[in-house]
């Protein structure tokens, strides 16, 4: 038989000498999670560096009128999503300022925030490249109508197909990412009201 | 104030917290981190958070729930990054019968016997499970608890009557299903 208070001294002389970190070392660190937000923040907007000239290029360089309208819209797409990156790389409140809640606060918003975001992959980082890659692809049958769909060929087909299947892929495992979190979100809420739950 | 002195406070009164509770931070990493280099990471992320936070504390809250405050709140954002990457199953305090784990046959005591197991259940508890039983054994009460992680007051209650029935059990050696 193990009384808790037992239990409470044997746990409590584990680490009894542990001694916090030097003062310069928690000052160098300090910095980690500006610099980690900066580091995403320059891959995301290298990534769109990349795919602005690239298909701005396309808008001069293509021979259909349709498919250069299309290359147009995805650059008004890049710069769309790069606009929403920049605010809601902005909107990321430093780690301080969200520790000092009640740890079911804390959680909860966490849960909340990563939820919005997979939940809304689809709207904000999918959707408004579709007009464009559409027009891009479909060129041909816009132009030219059932001629030129057929002119497409089997490859543009196949193409097209992988686009489709891969973008909705993407969109379905972000939405079930999301409906797991919303869950956790749930037992969460119930913990407040104090239910007990059956947490995931 | 100028920057300078208030850096020198903020300095200070961290320095003083963080001597009061290093042991307690080292055991609370433990409790959320098995990996040992992973849990020299999160004890550092734990003080530099509580270092920032000294800027602001005015009082809010008793020193002690703060310091747990913000642990355990680093502690957990570790926890779901790391559960993104590697899944693992985890239990309630209602499914766990029993305050067992791998027999430690370095450990020279008891007493580091008892912190093994009681270190392994921790780790096989879900998130709020795991802070109620480690601010439990920190020695924290039920009110205190309720302040740290915001549970209301009946759970609170209803973990710790599980909590002392789970310690009053003999404690079994042997292997954790993982």
């Amino acid at each position: 038989m193990t009384h808790p208070e037992t239990a409470k001294a044997a746990w409590q002389e584990s680490a009894a000498g542990a001694a916090p970190p030097a003062l310069d070392t928690i000052r160098a660190g300090a910095d980690r999670f500006y610099r980690h937000v900066r580091l995403r923040n320059r891959i995301e907007y290298a990534a769109c560096a990349l795919v602005i000239p690239c298909f701005t290029l396309y808008t001069f360089l293509l021979p259909s009128p349709v498919a250069r309208i299309g290359a147009f819209l995805v650059v008004v797409a890049t710069l769309f999503v790069a606009w929403r990156l920049h605010r809601h790389a902005s909107a990321d409140a430093p780690p301080e300022v969200e520790a000092a809640r009640p740890l079911i606060e804390h959680q909860r918003g966490q849960l909340v925030r990563q939820r919005d975001a997979l939940a809304s992959v689809g709207r904000w980082y999918l959707l408004p490249f579709a007009p464009g890659m559409g027009l891009m692809m479909f060129a041909p049958a816009v132009e030219r109508g059932l001629r030129g769909l057929r002119e497409m060929g089997m490859g543009g087909m196949i193409a097209v197909a992988i686009m489709v299947i891969v973008s909705t892929g993407i969109w379905w495992l972000n939405l079930r990412a999301a409906r797991k979190l919303q869950k956790a979100i749930d037992d969460l809420d119930a913990l407040a009201d104090n239910r007990i739950p059956d947490e995931g | 104030m100028d920057q300078r002195a208030q850096m020198s406070v903020q300095d200070a009164r961290y320095g003083e917290a963080a001597r009061r509770f290093a042991p307690a931070i080292e055991r609370l990493a433990r409790g959320y981190e098995a990996d040992p280099e992973l849990r020299r990471d999160l004890v550092q992320e734990i003080h530099v958070a509580l270092w920032r936070s000294f800027a602001y504390f005015e009082g809010q809250c008793s020193e002690r729930s703060w310091v747990y405050r913000i642990a355990h709140n680093v502690s957990v954002s570790h926890l779901i990054a790391r559960r993104r990457r590697k899944a693992e199953r985890l239990a309630g305090l209602d499914e766990v019968d029993t305050i067992a784990g791998p027999d430690d046959p370095e450990a020279e005591t008891d007493q580091k016997r008892i912190a093994n197991r009681l270190l392994a259940t921790i780790h096989r508890l879900k998130p709020t499970d795991r802070q109620v039983m480690l601010l439990y054994l920190e020695d924290l009460s039920a009110a205190e608890i309720g302040e740290v992680t915001g549970l209301s007051a009946g759970a609170v209650a209803v973990r710790i009557h599980r909590i002392k029935a789970l310690l009053s059990r003999p404690f079994q050696p042997g292997e954790i299903d993982p």
